[in-house]
C-alpha cells in the first residue's frame, strides 16, 4: 500500500509501453501529480524528451514524436484534447485519463480523431497527489468545501472529492467497508456517495477477496481543530508549518544571501535518502543527524584532496555525479535546518510550543496567566498569539467565555487587528464548540484527556511532542475493536474482524503531523497498513484561512 | 503488541546511548545483552497485569473469531482456542504464567456463564494440517530473516500455521484465513496465527499496480463508425472539389468568353438561400448588410461569416500536387475533411536530431546487450585465482571492454553533435538539449558499472597500432559531423540570402568558414597518420 509507488507504476506503464522519442502532455492537475513522483532524469531515460501542458496552444507540430497524454477528465481538459486531435501536432497519441470518462467524452474524442492518430485510451486512476508513501491529498485547497451552511457540501467540491477519493480506492485496489463520524453531515453524505459509486462501478471495484475487508474511515476536521494549530517538531511537518511545502517544493528565496540553486528546493522521500530517513524525526535528533551527514560528506571530500591538480579535481567532480548530488543535498538540508532553527529562536517557538502542548494535553491552573504573559511579549509572532488564544478557547471556552473575551481584548491591546481576532469567533462556529455539551461521555471529544497513544509504547518523548493527533487515537481504538458503532457508524453492514488495511480521509484537510503519527503507527504495528489523506494539507496559516473561508458561507 | 523492545528514551535534542551498540562483536555478549533486555521486557509484562488489562475485552467476547489480548504478554490473538493454545505453548513453563492462567480460566468461566456456551474449547479447534510443522527443541531460533532470537519463555515460541516454521512472538503476531491444507484462503472461516513472511508474501499484498481500464477498444470502435460516415462525406466533397476544379479550368481555357462562375459553383452544390439564416453556421455571429457579410462554402453550400471561411486550393486530382489550378473558399470543416487523407499521408521530413538519435539508440542497444556479458566475464575472471585464468577469456573481456568504450564514445560524440545542430525554434532547441541530457544520463548510469579489467602484464593490449586506428576512427566520425553541419549551414545561408536577412547571412558565412578550417585541419592529420 505504497501510494507513491502506485503512481510511479502508472507513469512507468505509460512511458514504457511506448518506445521512441516522446512528448508528455499534462494539464494543470496532472502536472502537480507527476511533479511529486517523477524526476526529469527518470523521464529522460525513458525517452520523454519534451514535457508540456495541453493548455499551451503555441506548441509546434512535431510529427516524428509520439505523444503521451495524462489528463484529468475535466470538461476543460477533454475539450483541449478534442481540439488537439482535430489538428494533431504529433504522429501518434496515447491517452491516459486519471479518472472515469463518460461515454460522451469518449465519443466526442473518437469523433475528433479524424486523422486516426490515437493508438491507446486508458483510465489510470492516479487522480491525487501522493505526498508520502502513506499520505495523499486531493489538492483542493482552493475549493470552498461548504454549500450554504456548515452541514452541506458545495456541489462542485463534493463531486470533485468523490471522484478523487474514488480514484484513491481504485489505485489502492480497495473495496472498503465505510465508516464515518456520526456528528458529521458532510462525512455521512460522502460515505454514502462513495458507497453508491462502488456499487455503480462494481466491475471496476471487483478485486481479489480479502481475509477481512479494508476500512475507509471518513473523518471531519471540525472534530479535531487542535492538530493543525500546534507547532510541529518533526522535520517534514516543521518545514510545512514554518516555511511551507508546496507540491513537494520549498521556497527559500526569502532567506538573505541564498545561493541561486537553493532558492527553491525539492523535498522528496523518494529521491532523497537523507530526507527519507529523517522526515519523521524530531528536531533534536535531526540536528545530530545533519551534523553526521556533513561530517560524512567532508570525509569523502577530504579523500579527494589527494588528487593532485585542480584539473584532476574538476575531473573527479565531473566523473562522480553521485558526489555532486551529495554535495547539493548536504547544502540543501543544512540551509533548511538552519533556517528552521533561526525561526524557532527568533519567534521563541519553544516557549510557545510548550504552552500549546499543555493547553492541548492537560488542564492546568496557570494556563490563563501564561497565555496572557506570552501575548504581552514582543518576540512572539501575532500568529502564535492568536493560536494560543484559539487553543485556550477550545479547551476552556465553553466554561469561561469571559476569559476568552478578556484574551481577545488583550490581543487588541497588543497590536493585533480586529480582523485577525475574528478568527476566534470563526473557529467556535466551525468546530461547533458551543454545541459540544455532553461530549465528555462520548468518544468524539476533541481532547482525549491528554492521553498519548505512544506513551505506552515508547515512553514520553518530550514535552513538545506530548500531543498525538486524534486520528491516531481513533485508529488505535479501531484496531482494538473499541471504536463504537454509535459514534462511528458503518454506512452499510458491519464487520467484527480486526481490520488489516485502513484508508483514512479527512474532510477539511489533513496535516503532516497526522501523516507522521500514522507512519509511526505503521511502523509499530506491522500487521496493519494505514494510509491517510484529505481534501488538502494544512499548516496553521492555511487552516486559519480555511476556517475563515468556511464561515464566510454563513 | 509484544513490541516492547527496550528502546532508548529520548530527551529533547539528544539521543540516549543505545546499550546494544557494540553487540555484533561477540555472540555470547550478545546473548547476555539480549537477556538483560528481555528481563526488562519481562518485568514490564508483569507490570501490565493490572486487573483492567487482564479482564480482556469483556464486551467483545464470544466463541467465534474474536480478537483477544493475551493477559500475560498482551499479544493480539484471534479466537479463544488460539489464545488457549498460545498460553499452552508460550506461558506454561512459567510460574507466574500459571497464576495468570488461572485468572484466564476464571474469565473463561464467566464468559461461559454469560454466553451460556459450555463447549470445550479444544473441540472448537478447526481442522488444519500440521504435518509440516517444525519440531520444537531446546535450542530453537526464530526463523524470520535476521531475527534469530532464542525461542522460549521470553521471546515466545510459535509455529506459523502456514509455513510451519518456528518463530518468536513478534514475528507471529499476524493472522490469516487458512484452508484445511494450511494454505492462504480468504474463503476459509478460520483465522490462524502466521509469521510475518507468510503474511506479507500473500498474493497481491504488495501489489503496486493500481486498477486500470482500457477503453482503446471502445474508442476505436466509435472512431471506426465515425470514419465510415466521414468517408461518405469525404467522397462527396472530393467529387465536388474535382468537379469545381474541372469546370473552372475550362473557364480559364475559354478566356474572354463570359461564363457565369457562380452558376458553375452552384451547379456543384446547392447554395443555401441568403434569407434562410441570419447567423454564421459555425460561430453563430450575426450577419449584417455591410459588416460581417455572409459567404457560401463552395463545398457544402452553408452560410458562413468571413472569419470562418478559408482559402481552398483546387486540384483537378486531389492526389496530385501538380494539378493545382486555383483557389476557392470553403468552411474549415469541409477543408479538413477534403484534405484529411492527404494530411494523414504527408510525411514530415525527419529532423537532423531525430536521425542522430536513431544512431544513439543503436549504440545504446549494443551497450545494453554487451554490458551484462562483460560483467559476467569479469566475475568469472575474478573468481579464478589470479594467474590461472585463461588467456582466452581475458582477451574476450578486453575485447568487450574496448567495444563498450567505443560505443560510449560514439554516444558521447553523437550527443555533442546534436547539441551543435542549429535549431529553428525554441522547441527544437529543448528537444536537442534533452536528447543530449538523456544520453549523458545513459552514459553515467552505465559507465560507472564498467569496471576495470584486472591487471595483467603479459598481455599488452595497448599498442601503437590500436592507438592509430582509434584516432583514425575518431577523425572520421568528427569529419562526418562537420560535413553534416557544413551542408546544413549552407542551406541556412542560402535561405538567409534568399530572404535578404544579411545579418544572419554574415554570421552563417563566418561559421561556414570556421567549419571549413576545422575540416581542413582534420584532413591534414588524417594524411599524416596514414602516411
Ligand atoms: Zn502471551
Ligand atoms: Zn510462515
Ligand atoms: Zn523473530
Ligand atoms: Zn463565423
Ligand atoms: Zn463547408
Amino acid at each position: 500500500m505504497d501510494i507513491v509507488k502506485i503512481l510511479q507504476t502508472y507513469v512507468q506503464k505509460m512511458i514504457n509501453n511506448t518506445p521512441g522519442m516522446k512528448i508528455l502532455l499534462l494539464d494543470d492537475n496532472t502536472t502537480q501529480y507527476i511533479s511529486l513522483i517523477a524526476t526529469q532524469s527518470t523521464l529522460l531515460s525513458k525517452e520523454v524528451f519534451l514535457i508540456d501542458k495541453i493548455e499551451n496552444t503555441s506548441r509546434e507540430k512535431m510529427k516524428h514524436l509520439k505523444c503521451i497524454c495524462f489528463l484529468r477528465p475535466s470538461s476543460k481538459s477533454v475539450q483541449l484534447m478534442i481540439d488537439e486531435l482535430r489538428n494533431p501536432c504529433y504522429g501518434s497519441y496515447y491517452l491516459y485519463f486519471s479518472n472515469i470518462l463518460t461515454k460522451s467524452q469518449i465519443e466526442r474524442m473518437a469523433e475528433a480523431d479524424q486523422q486516426e492518430t490515437v493508438r491507446e485510451l486508458q483510465e489510470f486512476y492516479g487522480d491525487f497527489c501522493a505526498i508520502n508513501s502513506n499520505f495523499y491529498s486531493l489538492n483542493l485547497q482552493n475549493y470552498q468545501i461548504f454549500g450554504d451552511s456548515l452541514s452541506t457540501w458545495n456541489n462542485e467540491t463534493f463531486k470533485r472529492t468523490v471522484e478523487g477519493l474514488r480514484a484513491v480506492l481504485l489505485a489502492l485496489k480497495k473495496r472498503p467497508m465505510i465508516r464515518y463520524e456520526k456528528n458529521s453531515a458532510l462525512g455521512k453524505r460522502l460515505a454514502s456517495e462513495i458507497n453508491y459509486q462502488i456499487q455503480q462501478e462494481s466491475q471496476l471495484f471487483d478485486f481479489r477477496r480479502y481475509d477481512t475487508p479494508p476500512i475507509l474511515l471518513i473523518l471531519d476536521r471540525k472534530n479535531d481543530p487542535v492538530s493543525p494549530l500546534l507547532n510541529q517538531w518533526t522535520y517534514q511537518a516543521m518545514v510545512h508549518e514554518l516555511i511551507g511545502i508546496n507540491n513537494g517544493r520549498v521556497d527559500l528565496s526569502k532567506i538573505s544571501d541564498i545561493k541561486p540553486d537553493l532558492k527553491e528546493i525539492v523535498l522528496s522521500a523518494d529521491q532523497d535518502v537523507f530526507f527519507k530517513n529523517n522526515m519523521y524525526l524530531n528536531f533534536g535528533d535531526l540536528g545530530v543527524n545533519i551534523k553526521n551527514y556533513v561530517n560524512e560528506f567532508q570525509n569523502r571530500h577530504h579523500n579527494s584532496d589527494n588528487i593532485e591538480s585542480i584539473s584532476d579535481m574538476k575531473k573527479f567532480v565531473e566523473e562522480y555525479p553521485e558526489f555532486k548530488r551529495l554535495s547539493g543535498n548536504v547544502s540543501k538540508h543544512v540551509t533548511l535546518v538552519s533556517e528552521l532553527s533561526r525561526l524557532v529562536s527568533q519567534n521563541s517557538l519553544l516557549e510557545v510550543s510548550e504552552l500549546e502542548q499543555n493547553l492541548a494535553c492537560v488542564n492546568n491552573n496557570n494556563d490563563l496567566k501564561e497565555v496572557q504573559n506570552l501575548i504581552k511579549r514582543s518576540n512572539i509572532t501575532n500568529e502564535s498569539k492568536i493560536k494560543l488564544v484559539l487553543l485556550y478557547t477550545i479547551r476552556y471556552g465553553r466554561q469561561n467565555i469571559n476569559e476568552v473575551k478578556e484574551l481577545v481584548q488583550l490581543l487588541l491591546q497588543n497590536g493585533i487587528s480586529e480582523e485577525q481576532t475574528r478568527t476566534i469567533e470563526q473557529l467556535i462556529k466551525y468546530a461547533e464548540l458551543n454545541e459540544r455539551q455532553n461530549e465528555e461521555t462520548t468518544t468524539s471529544t476533541i481532547f482525549d484527556k491528554g492521553k498519548n497513544v505512544f506513551k505506552g509504547l515508547k515512553g514520553v518523548e518530550n514535552v513538545y511532542t506530548q500531543y498525538t493527533s486524534k486520528v491516531a487515537d481513533i485508529i488505535q481504538s479501531l484496531l482494538k475493536g473499541k471504536l463504537k458503532d454509535q459514534f462511528y457508524p458503518y454506512i452499510e453492514g458491519s464487520i467484527r474482524d480486526r481490520p488489516q488495511d485502513i484508508v483514512v480521509f479527512i474532510i477539511g484537510g489533513a496535516t503532516y503531523g497526522e501523516a507522521r503519527d500514522i507512519a509511526k503507527l505503521n511502523e509499530e504495528i506491522p500487521n496493519v497498513r494505514i494510509i491517510i489523506g484529505g481534501t488538502s494539507i494544512h499548516n496553521t496559516k492555511s487552516f486559519i484561512s480555511f476556517v475563515k473561508n468556511a464561515t464566510s458561507v454563513l | 503488541m509484544s513490541a516492547y523492545l527496550a528502546r532508548s528514551k529520548r530527551t529533547f535534542g539528544v539521543k540516549a546511548q543505545d546499550n546494544n551498540n557494540n553487540s555484533s562483536e561477540n555472540e555470547n555478549l550478545l546473548n547476555v545483552n539480549l537477556s538483560i533486555d528481555n528481563e526488562v521486557e519481562y518485568n514490564k509484562r508483569n507490570v501490565v497485569l493490572s486487573p483492567e488489562a487482564s479482564l480482556l475485552t469483556m464486551d467483545s467476547i464470544s466463541l467465534k473469531n474474536n480478537y483477544f489480548e493475551c493477559p500475560i504478554c498482551n499479544e493480539e490473538i484471534f479466537g479463544i482456542f488460539q489464545l488457549n493454545n498460545h498460553l499452552d505453548i508460550v506461558h506454561t513453563e512459567n510460574q507466574s504464567g500459571n497464576v495468570i492462567l488461572s485468572i484466564f480460566r476464571k474469565t473463561q468461566k464467566i464468559t461461559e456463564d454469560i454466553t451460556g456456551a459450555k463447549t470445550n474449547i479444544k473441540n472448537v479447534q478447526p481442522i488444519i494440517n500440521k504435518s509440516h510443522w517444525e519440531k520444537s527443541s531446546i535450542d530453537d531460533k526464530c526463523s524470520y530473516p535476521e531475527c534469530k532470537k532464542q525461542l522460549g519463555i521470553r521471546n515466545g515460541k510459535q509455529n506459523c500455521y502456514c509455513c510451519g516454521k518456528l518463530f518468536c512472538d513478534m514475528h507471529t503476531n499476524f493472522s490469516m484465513r487458512l484452508s484445511e491444507l494450511a494454505k492462504p484462503d480468504s474463503n476459509s472461516p478460520n483465522w490462524f496465527k502466521v509469521c510475518q513472511s507468510c503474511y506479507t508474501s500473500r498474493e497481491g499484498y504488495n501489489n503496486a499496480e493500481g486498477q486500470h481500464k482500457s477503453l482503446t477498444h471502445i474508442f476505436l470502435e466509435a472512431r471506426k463508425n465515425n470514419i465510415e460516415k466521414l468517408c461518405l462525406e469525404e467522397n462527396l466533397l472530393i467529387l465536388r472539389l474535382e468537379k469545381l476544379a474541372k469546370s473552372l479550368s475550362v473557364l480559364h481555357e475559354k478566356k474572354g468568353v463570359s461564363v457565369n462562375q457562380r452558376a458553375i459553383e452552384q451547379s456543384v452544390v446547392q447554395w443555401k438561400e441568403d434569407s434562410s439564416t441570419y447567423q454564421c453556421y459555425r460561430c453563430n455571429s450575426r450577419f449584417g448588410k455591410v459588416r460581417n457579410r455572409r459567404h457560401h462554402c463552395r463545398l457544402c453550400g452553408q452560410l458562413f461569416c468571413n472569419d470562418c471561411l478559408e482559402e481552398l486550393p483546387l486540384y483537378r486530382d486531389i492526389k496530385d500536387e501538380t494539378t493545382l489550378i486555383g483557389t476557392t473558399k470553403s468552411c474549415n470543416h469541409c477543408k479538413r475533411i477534403v484534405f484529411r487523407q492527404k494530411e494523414m499521408n504527408t510525411k514530415e521530413k525527419l529532423p537532423q536530431e531525430a536521425k542522430l538519435y536513431e544512431q544513439i539508440k543503436f549504440n545504446q542497444s549494443i551497450v545494453d546487450s554487451m554490458l551484462p556479458k562483460y560483467n559476467e566475464l569479469l566475475l568469472k575472471l575474478s573468481l579464478k585465482s589470479s594467474g590461472t585464468f585463461s588467456k582466452d577469456s581475458y582477451q574476450e573481456a578486453a575485447l568487450y571492454r574496448e567495444k563498450l568504450i567505443k560505443n560510449f564514445h560514439q554516444i558521447d560524440l553523437l550527443s555533442k553533435r546534436i547539441l551543435k545542430l542549429p535549431a529553428n525554434s525554441k522547441y527544437h532547441r529543448t528537444l536537442q538539449t534533452n536528447i543530449a541530457k538523456g544520453s549523458i544520463i545513459f552514459l553515467q548510469n552505465n559507465m560507472i558499472t564498467l569496471k576495470m579489467l584486472p591487471e595483467k602484464d603479459e598481455i599488452n593490449v595497448i599498442n601503437e597500432d590500436i592507438e592509430k586506428t582509434k584516432r583514425i576512427k575518431e577523425i572520421n566520425v568528427a569529419m562526418e559531423a562537420l560535413n553534416d553541419q557544413y551542408s546544413m549551414l549552407q542551406g541556412y545561408y542560402q535561405d538567409a540570402l534568399f530572404n535578404r536577412k544579411f545579418d544572419n547571412a554574415k554570421i552563417l558565412e563566418e561559421s561556414i568558414q570556421d567549419i571549413t578550417l576545422e575540416i581542413e585541419k582534420l584532413k591534414v592529420e588524417l594524411e599524416e597518420i596514414n602516411f
